[in-house]
C-alpha cells in the first residue's frame, strides 16, 4: 500500500513537471528539479544537487516567478468538487480553506498519524517544494499535503486512476506576486530628473518600506528663506552700473515668451473668455463696437471727398441745362451712398462724362448742349 | 461662490472706469446741492484695448462647481463624470475642429469665397509653398511670427534652390527660431485641449539628448558670414535646451577662447545643465559657481532665469548635505540683487528642503508667509510645478491641513489658477488635497469638500475612492455610502475589485435599528446591485472580478442583516451550485448569520444548504452549525439524509442519544 502510494505520488509529481515542461515550455527539467529539489531517481543526489543549487541561485528569482505564475493560472481553473466517501475523517479541518492570513504551526495541525496516507519521504519532498516556492512556506506545504492527501485517497479508491492537473492544484493558493506589506509608501510625484531616476531605481529597493525615523520633531522651525549668507559672486553696484544688452537673441526670447504663455492657457471657462480668445484671433468684432473696424484704407479719405462730388463736374459739364441738372442729381445720389468708395464714385461720374462725349452730336442736335 | 463678485473683478471694473470711480459722482451730486461752487470734473477718455470690456465681464463669472465645465456640451446627457469621459469628450471636440481644419487646408481651392471686409485670416486655409512659390525674407519672417516651423524650413530651402539672397539678420533670426524648436513643429496654439492633456506625459521623459546634430540650425550657423555673439548664444541655447550638453560645453569653450561675450539667458541655459556635465555633488556645484563667476566677471547681469537655473541644478544634487544651506545662500544673493523669486524658485526650494527621507522641513510655511495673497503670472516654465508640489509636501511631508488650505487659497487668488499647469497636475493636486482632508478632517468636513469639488472639478481616482471608503468604515459614517456608490457607478469604478471589497466590508459595519431603516434599505439595494453587476460581467472580460471568500461573506452578511433574506438565499443557492465562482469560500461568520436567519424564518432547506456548503468549504464549525440546525428546527428525512451523507454521522440521532443519556 505504502509503496504504491509513493510510486503514484512520485509519478504524479513527475508527470506534473513534464506537463509544465511540455505544455508551457517554460522550465527545463533540470531547472524544475533544481528548483523543487526533488531527489533524482538515480543515486547521484549529493553532488548533482549542489551544482544544481548553484545554478538555481542564479535563476532562482526568474524561475520562481514563472512557476508562481504558472501555478496561479492553474489554480484559477474550475474546481472539481471531490466526492468525499471516507466520511469519518471529514470532521478534521481542511487547512486549505483558511484565509490568507499567515498561519502558525499551532493553527495548522500536522496530518494525524493514524491517517498516514502520505509516505514520510514524500512529505519531505513536499516540504522542499514548498520551501523553494517561497512565501509562506508552512502554509504552502500544508496545502500541498492536503491536496496530495485527497489525491492519494482517490487513487487508493482506484476510481479515478489519475486526476487531472487542475484538480490537483485548484485548492492550492499561490502567491500571485511577491508579498508586500500593507504599508503605503508616501509616493512623491515630482517631475524633475532626480525623480525620474528615483522611480527607475525604485525596483531595487527592499520590499519592506520602513518609515524613516524623522530626525526633527514636527514642531515648526522657522527658516528664513532670504536669511542665508549671500554667495557674494555678483556685486550690486556693478550690475546696476553696467547696462549690457540683456539678450542677444530677440527672436528666441519672443518665441520663448509665447510658448511659456501657452503653457498656462486653459480651455475657456465661460463665454466671455471664449470671446476674448476669438477677438485675439481676429474672428470677432472688437469691443466697443465700431462700424469702421478694419476699414483702414477708407480712413485715409476724408468725409468731404465722399459728399462734395460736384468738383468732378468742373471742366466738362455744361453750366446749365438738362445735363447739368441730371449730373447734379447723380452727385447727390452718390454723396448719400455709404457703400461705395470715393474711387467708385469718381468712376461713376467719369462714365457719364464719356457717355455724353460719345453722344455729343445728338445732344447738340436736340439742343441739350449749348453750341 | 458665484453670487459675490470676486475681488479681482472689482479691480477690473475700476480699471475700466478709471478715475470715474463709482462713488465719485454720488458725492459730487450731494455736494452740489449744498455748495454750487464745486464743479463736476469730467475725466479724460481712457483708451481701452479691444478685450478690456470682455475681461471685466469675464471676471464677474466665477467657476461654478455645481455644473460641468463650459467646454462640454450644454446637455445633461453629455455631461462627463469619469476622468476617461472628461478626457475623451474634450479631446473629441477638439479633434472635430482638427478634422475641419484638415479638410480646409487639404482642399484650399474650394475656399475662395471671401465676402467679408475686413478679411479674417483665421478662417482661411493656410498658404502652402511649392518650389515655384514666390518667397522672400519677409515670407520667412512672417512664418516665424506664426510659429510655423516646417513651412519656414521649406521656404528656406526654396530660397536656397532659387538663389534668393538672404541677409545675415534673417539667417540669425531663423537660427534662433529653429534652435528653439529643434527644427520640429510645435503644437498649434489652437489645440488647447491637447496641450492640457499632453503636458503631463511630455514632462516625464525629457532628459534625453534630442538635439539634431548637424541639422539645419547648425548649417545656418555655419552659413553666417560672421559668427558673432548672437549666433553662438542661439546655438548654445538650442543645444542645452535639447540636452546636447557636451557640444554646448565645447561651444562655450570656443567662445571663451575667441573672447566672444555671451548674454544672460545663455549663461542660464548652461547653468541649468551644469549638473549633467559633472559627476559628484561638489564638482557639480563647483561648475555652477564657475559659470556664475564667469558671468560676474563678464559683467553680465543675472536675472530671474539665473536664480531658477541655479536652484534647478542644486535641486539635482538635493541629497548632498550642503545643498539646503547653499540654496538659502543663493536665495539671499539674488534677493540682495533685487531679483524677485518666482513660483519656480519656491518649487525648487521645496524639492531641496522637503526630501522624502530627510528631516522634516517647515520651509513651506515660510514660503507661504512670504507669498500669501500675492498674484502671480507665469515667468518660468517650471512655475506650474509649484502648486502640485506644495500640496504634495502638505500631504506627505507635513501632514498639515491648515497649510493645505492656505495653498489652496493662494491657488484661488486672482488669476493664479492658471498656474495649476495641466490636467495631470491638476488631478494630482486634488488627489493630494483630498487624501489629506480624508485623513485629517472629520467625515462631515471632508464630505463638504467632496460635494464641492466632485464630480465637475475633480473626479476621484480609484485609489482615492478606496481611501475614502476606508475612512467611511473607520468613522462608521455609512450614511454617505449610498452617495458614494452612485458616484462610483457614474465614475465607472464598479469594475474594480479593491473598491468593491471596500464597499462590502464597510457595509458589514452597519447595525440596523429603528432610526436608520432608510439607510438599511439603501444598503441592501447597494449590496444586491453590486452582486448583479458582478454577475452580469461577461466571462471573457479582461479584468473580470472574481468573488473572494471574504467578499461573498460580507455580501451575505449585509443582505441578511439589512432584511433581504430571500436575496441572501438566492446568492447562497448560486454559490453552492457553482462553487467555482468564488475563490475560496464564504466566511464562517456570514454562514452563521445566514443560518440564524434561516432558523428564524423556519426554512430547513436553506439551513441544510448552508451546513452542506460549510462542510464542503471545510469549516470546522460545520458540525456545530448542523447541531444548532438540528436542535432548532424539525428536519425531515431527506434533510437528515443529506446532513448524514456530508457529515458522516447522524447528528440528529446523536443529539437524541445525548438528550437521552443526559436525561
Amino acid at each position: 500500500m505504502i509503496t504504491t502510494t509513493t510510486m503514484a505520488s512520485a509519478t504524479g509529481s513527475r508527470c506534473l513537471y513534464r506537463t509544465l515542461f511540455h505544455r508551457y515550455g517554460l522550465l527545463s527539467r533540470g531547472q524544475v528539479r533544481s528548483q523543487c529539489s526533488v531527489p533524482p531517481e538515480d543515486g547521484k543526489a549529493p553532488e548533482k544537487q549542489e551544482s544544481a543549487e548553484a545554478k538555481a541561485n542564479e535563476k532562482k528569482a526568474a524561475a520562481k516567478k514563472k512557476l508562481n505564475d504558472l501555478l496561479a493560472s492553474l489554480a484559477t481553473t474550475d474546481r472539481i468538487p471531490v466526492e468525499r466517501t471516507n466520511s469519518l475523517k471529514l470532521s478534521q479541518p481542511k487547512p486549505r480553506q483558511k484565509t490568507k492570513a499567515p498561519k502558525t504551526e499551532a493553527e495548522v495541525p500536522p496530518p494525524p498519524p493514524e491517517e498516514q496516507v502520505i509516505e514520510p519521504e514524500l512529505a519531505a519532498a513536499t516540504k522542499e517544494v514548498a520551501k523553494s516556492l517561497g512565501g509562506d512556506v508552512e502554509a504552502t506545504e500544508s496545502e500541498l499535503l492536503s491536496t496530495l492527501k485527497s489525491h492519494a485517497l482517490d487513487t487508493s479508491a482506484s476510481e479515478k486512476p489519475s486526476a487531472n492537473l487542475s484538480e490537483l492544484f485548484v485548492g492550492l493558493k499561490v502567491e500571485r506576486s511577491q508579498s508586500k506589506p500593507v504599508f503605503e509608501r508616501p509616493r512623491r510625484k515630482r517631475y524633475d530628473r532626480d525623480d525620474h531616476q528615483r522611480m527607475q531605481q525604485g525596483t531595487q529597493r527592499p520590499d519592506e518600506y520602513v518609515r524613516p525615523t524623522r530626525v526633527t520633531s514636527r514642531e515648526y522651525v522657522k527658516t528664513d528663506i532670504f536669511g542665508g549668507e549671500p554667495l557674494k559672486i555678483f556685486s550690486c553696484e556693478e550690475s546696476k552700473a553696467k547696462e549690457i544688452v540683456e539678450s542677444a537673441c530677440p527672436v528666441w526670447d519672443a518665441t520663448h515668451a509665447r510658448e511659456i504663455q501657452q503653457t498656462v492657457v486653459q480651455p475657456p471657462s465661460n463665454a466671455f473668455v471664449e470671446m476674448i480668445q476669438w477677438t485675439r484671433q481676429g474672428k470677432l468684432w472688437t469691443f466697443p463696437i465700431d462700424n469702421e473696424i478694419g476699414l483702414e484704407e477708407e480712413k485715409k479719405i476724408g468725409f468731404q471727398e465722399h459728399v462734395f462730388l460736384e468738383q468732378h463736374l468742373e471742366g466738362w459739364c455744361p453750366r446749365r441745362g438738362p445735363i447739368r441738372h441730371f449730373m447734379e442729381l447723380v452727385c447727390t445720389g452718390l454723396s448719400k451712398n455709404p457703400y461705395l468708395t470715393v474711387e467708385r464714385k469718381k468712376a461713376h461720374i467719369m462714365w457719364y462724362k464719356n457717355y455724353f462725349e460719345e453722344k455729343h452730336d445728338i445732344l447738340k442736335e436736340i439742343g441739350a448742349i449749348e453750341a | 461662490m458665484a453670487g459675490a463678485i470676486p475681488r479681482c473683478s472689482v479691480r477690473h471694473l475700476q480699471r475700466l472706469f478709471g478715475s470715474c470711480s463709482i462713488s465719485a459722482p454720488v458725492r459730487s451730486v450731494r455736494t452740489s446741492s449744498c455748495n454750487r461752487a464745486e464743479e463736476i470734473v469730467i475725466p479724460n477718455r481712457i483708451p481701452r484695448s479691444s478685450t478690456d470690456i470682455l475681461e471685466a465681464l469675464a471676471s464677474t463669472v466665477g467657476r461654478d462647481s455645481s455644473g460641468p465645465h463650459y467646454k462640454y456640451s450644454d446637455d445633461p446627457y453629455l455631461t462627463p463624470a469619469s476622468n476617461v469621459a472628461k478626457r475623451s469628450f474634450s479631446l473629441s471636440k477638439e479633434s472635430g475642429r482638427k478634422a475641419a481644419r484638415w479638410i480646409r487646408d487639404k482642399h484650399s481651392d474650394l475656399f475662395t469665397h471671401r465676402p467679408e471686409d475686413p478679411f479674417i485670416e483665421a478662417f482661411y486655409p493656410k498658404i502652402s509653398f511649392t518650389d515655384e512659390s514666390d518667397v522672400s525674407e519677409d515670407t520667412l519672417r512672417e512664418l516665424m511670427q506664426k510659429c510655423m516651423v516646417s513651412d519656414a524650413i521649406q521656404v528656406y530651402q526654396i530660397c536656397k534652390t532659387k538663389g534668393v539672397e538672404l541677409s545675415d539678420s534673417v539667417r540669425q533670426e531663423l537660427l534662433e527660431f529653429l534652435g528653439y524648436y529643434n527644427c520640429e513643429d510645435a503644437l498649434d496654439e489652437d489645440w488647447v485641449e491637447e496641450r492640457w492633456y499632453r503636458q503631463g506625459i511630455m514632462s516625464r521623459d525629457r532628459i534625453r539628448n534630442t538635439w539634431k546634430d548637424h541639422g539645419l540650425a547648425e548649417e545656418l550657423f555655419k552659413s553666417l558670414s560672421h559668427q558673432g555673439s548672437p549666433a553662438y548664444c542661439a546655438l548654445i541655447r538650442g543645444m542645452t535646451r535639447y540636452y546636447q550638453v557636451d557640444r554646448a560645453w565645447q561651444m562655450y569653450q570656443e567662445t571663451l577662447e575667441k573672447g566672444i561675450p555671451l548674454d544672460t539667458e545663455t549663461y542660464n541655459s548652461l547653468i541649468r545643465v551644469a549638473s549633467l556635465m559633472r559627476e559628484g555633488s561638489d564638482l557639480r556645484w563647483k561648475l555652477v559657481k564657475e559659470i556664475l563667476t564667469a558671468m560676474s566677471e563678464a559683467g553680465v547681469r543675472p536675472n530671474l532665469g539665473t536664480l531658477n537655473s541655479t536652484l534647478e541644478s542644486l535641486s539635482q544634487i538635493a541629497s548632498w548635505r550642503q545643498t539646503k544651506n547653499l540654496s538659502l545662500q543663493v536665495m539671499a544673493e539674488f534677493n540682495r540683487l533685487g531679483i524677485q523669486a518666482s513660483l519656480a524658485s519656491y518649487y525648487f526650494l521645496l524639492i531641496i528642503h522637503c526630501r522624502e527621507r530627510g528631516p522634516i522641513s517647515h520651509i513651506l510655511i515660510d514660503i507661504m508667509n512670504h507669498i500669501a495673497d500675492k498674484e502671480f503670472s507665469i515667468q518660468d516654465p517650471k512655475d506650474t510645478f509649484f502648486f502640485v508640489t506644495a500640496m504634495d509636501v502638505c500631504r506627505n511631508h507635513l501632514h498639515s491641513k491648515e497649510l493645505a488650505k492656505r495653498v489652496d487659497d493662494l491657488l484661488h487668488t486672482g488669476n493664479n489658477y492658471m498656474l495649476i499647469g495641466d490636467s495631470y497636475k491638476e488631478s494630482i493636486y486634488y488627489r493630494h488635497y483630498f487624501a489629506l482632508s480624508c485623513s485629517t478632517d472629520t467625515v462631515d468636513q471632508f464630505m463638504e469638500l467632496y460635494n464641492e469639488l466632485v464630480p465637475h472639478i475633480y473626479t476621484p481616482e480609484p485609489g482615492v475612492m478606496e481611501e475614502l471608503l476606508k475612512a467611511l468604515k473607520v468613522h462608521e459614517a455609512l450614511e454617505y455610502l449610498p452617495q458614494l456608490w452612485s458616484d462610483m457607478i457614474v465614475f465607472d469604478h464598479t469594475s474594480r475589485e479593491k473598491l468593491l471589497m471596500s464597499v462590502l466590508s464597510a457595509m458589514t459595519c452597519h447595525q440596523p435599528s429603528e432610526d436608520n431603516t432608510k439607510l438599511t434599505e439603501q444598503l441592501a439595494t447597494i449590496a444586491w446591485d453590486l452582486w448583479t453587476r458582478v454577475q452580469r460581467m461577461e466571462e471573457d472580460r479582461r479584468n473580470k472580478i472574481t468573488w473572494s471568500g471574504p467578499m461573498i461573506g460580507d455580501l451575505l452578511t449585509t443582505l441578511v442583516r439589512c432584511g433581504e433574506y430571500s436575496k441572501g438565499v438566492e446568492v447562497m443557492q448560486k454559490i453552492s451550485a457553482d462553487p467555482h465562482i468564488v475563490l475560496g469560500s464564504a466566511t464562517v461568520d456570514s454562514l452563521q448569520t445566514l443560518l440564524d436567519a434561516a432558523i428564524g424564518n423556519d426554512e430547513a432547506d436553506t439551513g441544510v444548504m448552508v451546513v452542506v456548503y460549510a462542510v464542503d468549504a471545510g469549516h470546522q464549525e460545520a458540525a456545530d452549525m448542523a447541531k444548532k440546525l438540528g436542535s432548532s428546527l424539525t428536519l425531515n428525512a431527506e434533510h437528515r439524509a443529506k446532513l448524514t451523507s456530508v457529515l458522516g454521522i447522524d447528528i440528529i440521532a446523536d443529539l437524541k442519544e445525548k438528550e437521552i443519556s443526559e436525561s
